[in-house]
């Protein structure tokens, strides 16, 4: 009983922690942010196994935890509502061009990720050339152009 | 042009999307509010609120002063707790001290190890004594070594039964 316990405990405790975090925490993965991820696994590690080391624990753990994981998704299907406490929405930080400040500095998103997203994604060179950049529930960064044939500034 | 939600001249409407801007709101706040929380849990973790603080031990003395208890306010279970007792010589008594914890207590501790050993363990319903034979004149320090084996409250008691002075503390073990 006590692994169906431990894994309930630390999934929801590890998923109210990260959604605190906000999504632009763990979003691009920087080396640092590996480092962190496996500490983190190695720190709730020794809380879920605890003294027990038989593979019918670690089975449990695994089962209990995915089992959350599916019954999350099912509710989050049925009750839109918990989907978006859970995971949030997407949210508009540029349009035509010009970043919505407020808006990125509630995110703590910075006009440099955006440049960013617009480099990676299509290579733009200005936030002009940019229509919309969305900042996605998953924490990415995502880039709408402007219509190519148009004239860049316009 | 649009003229939805916030933004009169925003063109925002092409764009098949559902930003939900109160729940946005409503994240933001919970956000901060979580990182207060975050910062608080960490002050008081760091104070000994979770065991192994800075202001985490606690320590009690007799009334007359044969005894004095150090203890760890809040413990975790499987984790080491320490508890100590410090045995004054005039609590002496034909060249031994005499204990005796209850057995209330010890059933949710494990002991590692106490320093210095006990010359004898005297089992008794209620209590196990121990019992430590002084070779001289001074004070005696007893540190016992344990591990919480339980979740939760647990009450503790000791006495020295030489002089009738006991103690009683209370611990709390996190899961």
């Amino acid at each position: 009983m006590d692994a169906v316990l431990r894994a309930a405990v630390v999934y929801s405790v590890l998923l109210l922690l990260f959604r605190i975090s906000g999504k632009r925490t763990l979003a691009q993965t920087t080396t640092f942010d590996f480092v962190l991820l496996l500490i983190i696994g190695e720190a709730t590690q020794q809380g879920l196994i605890g003294d027990d080391f038989s593979v019918t624990k670690a089975l449990l753990l695994v089962t209990t935890l995915l089992g959350i994981d599916i019954g999350i998704s099912l509710l989050q299907g049925r009750f839109p509502r918990l989907g978006l406490a859970l995971e949030g929405a997407p949210l508009v930080i540029l349009e035509e061009g010009e970043p919505i400040r407020e808006r990125l500095k509630k995110a703590r998103v910075e006009e440099g990720d955006i440049l960013e997203a617009g480099r990676l994604l299509h290579g733009l060179e200005r936030m002009s050339q940019m229509k919309f950049a969305i900042l996605e529930r998953d924490g990415a960064i995502s880039i709408i152009p402007k219509d190519p044939r148009a004239p860049v500034g316009k | 042009v649009a003229s939805e939600g916030e933004g009169a001249r925003s063109p925002r409407s092409e764009l098949q999307i559902e930003e939900h801007m109160d729940a946005q709101r409503v994240g933001w706040m919970v956000d901060r509010i979580g990182w207060i929380t975050m910062l608080v849990v960490i002050l008081t973790a760091v104070g000994g609120l979770f065991g192994n603080g800075l202001f985490g031990t606690r320590t009690i003395t007799t009334r007359a002063g044969a005894m004095r208890v150090t203890y760890d306010r809040f413990g975790r279970y499987g984790a080491d707790s320490k508890l100590s007792f410090q045995l004054s010589r005039e609590a002496l008594d034909r060249g031994e001290w005499r204990l005796s914890i209850g057995r209330a207590y010890l059933e949710n501790m494990a002991i590692d190890d106490i320093v210095p050993e006990p010359d004898s363990v005297e089992a008794k319903s209620e209590a196990l004594v121990y019992i430590f034979v002084a070779d001289e004149s001074s004070d005696l320090l007893i540190t016992f070594d344990l591990t919480g084996n339980s979740v939760g409250s647990v009450h503790g008691s000791a006495q020295l039964d030489n002089s009738r002075e006991s103690a009683s503390f209370d611990q709390f073990f996190f899961p």
